[in-house]
């Protein structure tokens, strides 16, 4: 069977299915699981239940109370999922909070995003604010953080976090209250470590530099460690 | 109790870095409740089991060459391979059943020529619980009877199975392990795991 296509602007009620490309704008609500190539909602729809698309674009003030699956995922603005989101390719910007866990190839953050559950991606790049209950688990993650940033634990291959928006001012130093972006954590593991403004009680890894506003409580190291003086270090243990 | 090994130990032990083991994790390599989380009087560690554990990490260490880690993830995953069917022919060229137990089973299957998996799969189990002695095939039918009925506790609930016998009359549990206790009499099988059935029967088959 042929499948039809949704385009709905304004203010009105509709039901899920299946359908081919479907685009929602206004203050709709879909009452129920949606499943469909491309799927770009805006403004301030409302879907109850879960999304399964080859690509799914979503900003504005949007809330999906089920899951998000499809191959690209794009989230902007103050939008929220109550469920999960799987995808490839997942982007999100703006404020965005996730009640459960977040699973994909690539994932770009980029303003203040909150998580609920485990995050797992082969490679992770954050500019910004995160504050993640879970373990995230990721190949490679690049984080360029801002504000006050929490992760659960933080695990992987190649790990790197950075003081973001150093010399920026204006809008986003507004944004973050002006003070130096920080990270919170209470384990990090991984093969290559680097560390700025990171608080954490357990590093271990192979090859760990701590950059400076480090506070560590302990830190095992198989191969290399280098700990810049602006770092504070309790315990280093070589292994 | 099954013996248990620390993080910090399986990499030494192993020589498999960080970024390997949670690469592992993340391709479902290595099941999520592998990963057991105590509290030590440094701190959090987390431990797993010993046996299982360096088990999996050979076998992925040994079949790396050529195998991609999402092919070996299907190999290991509890996701079974439901829609895999294979003829008579087939699972004898693999060697994973034997004549006897085929021609048994074409006795109950009549002029069946395809299996799929749940078939084979009981039929495996079968073989297995035969080659221990003890059972009769009468035995065993019951048997088989209650794990096609409880099929999805199988799928779902990673349960062992123990066989008793009194008087004659045979009284098959499914169970977890040490959840059911009965003193007075010796079971005929013990604790005899069905995922570890699964997963050598599905190494074998793909």
């Amino acid at each position: 069977m042929e499948l039809r296509d949704l385009k709905i602007s304004g203010s009105s009620v509709l039901t899920g299915g299946a359908y081919r490309d479907v685009k929602v704008s206004g203050a709709s609500k879909i009452t129920s699981d949606i499943t469909c190539e491309t799927m770009s909602i805006s403004g301030a729809i409302t879907v109850d239940g879960h999304v399964d698309a080859k690509s799914c674009k979503v900003s504005g003030a949007c809330k999906v109370k089920g899951s998000v699956r499809a191959a690209e995922i794009k989230i902007s603005g103050g939008s929220s999922i109550q469920g999960s989101l799987e995808g490839e390719r997942i982007s999100l910007a703006g404020g965005i909070k996730v009640d459960g866990g977040i699973k994909s190839a690539l994932l770009k953050l980029s303003g203040e995003i909150s998580v609920g559950e485990d995050m797992e991606c082969e490679e992770f790049y954050l500019q910004g604010a995160i504050k993640a209950q879970g373990a995230v688990n990721c190949e490679k993650c690049a984080l360029k953080v801002a504000g006050r940033s929490e992760i659960g634990e933080l695990v992987g291959a190649e790990i790197e976090v950075r003081e973001g928006y150093k010399n920026s001012t204006g809008f986003l130093k507004n944004l973050f209250g002006g003070s130096r972006g920080s990270l919170n954590v209470s384990l990090i593991e991984g093969d290559d470590i680097y560390l700025e403004n990171t608080t954490c009680e357990m590093v271990r890894g192979d090859r760990v530099v701590l950059g400076p506003g480090c506070k560590i409580e302990k830190v095992e190291y198989r191969e290399k460690l280098e700990v810049h003086k602006e770092a504070k270090v309790g315990e280093k243990v070589a292994l | 109790m099954e013996e248990l090994i620390s993080k910090k130990d399986l990499l030494i032990e192993t020589n498999i870095s960080y970024g390997q083991l949670y690469r592992w994790k993340r391709k479902k390599l290595i099941p999520e409740e592998w990963f057991m989380k105590k509290s030590t009087y440094t701190g959090h560690e987390t431990f797993f089991p010993r046996e299982k554990i360096l088990e999996r990490v050979h076998q992925i260490l040994n079949m790396k060459e050529g195998a991609s880690l999402d092919d070996l993830a299907d190999k290991f995953s509890s996701d079974l391979p439901e829609e895999l069917e294979r003829k008579k022919e087939e699972l004898l060229s693999l060697g994973v059943l034997s004549r006897e137990i085929l021609s048994l089973y074409e006795e109950i299957f009549k002029g069946k020529e395809i299996y799929n998996f749940q078939d084979i799969l009981y039929m495996y189990i079968s073989e297995e619980l035969l080659s221990k002695g003890d059972l009769s095939v009468e035995d065993l039918s019951r048997i088989l009877k209650m794990l096609s009925e409880h099929y999805e506790v199988i799928k779902d609930k990673d349960p062992a199975l123990t066989v008793y016998r009194r008087f004659g009359v045979t009284t098959a549990l499914l169970h977890k392990a040490g959840e059911i206790f009965v003193a007075d009499q010796v079971p005929l099988v013990k604790d005899y795991s069905i995922r570890n059935a699964l997963e050598k029967l599905k190494l074998k088959l793909i």
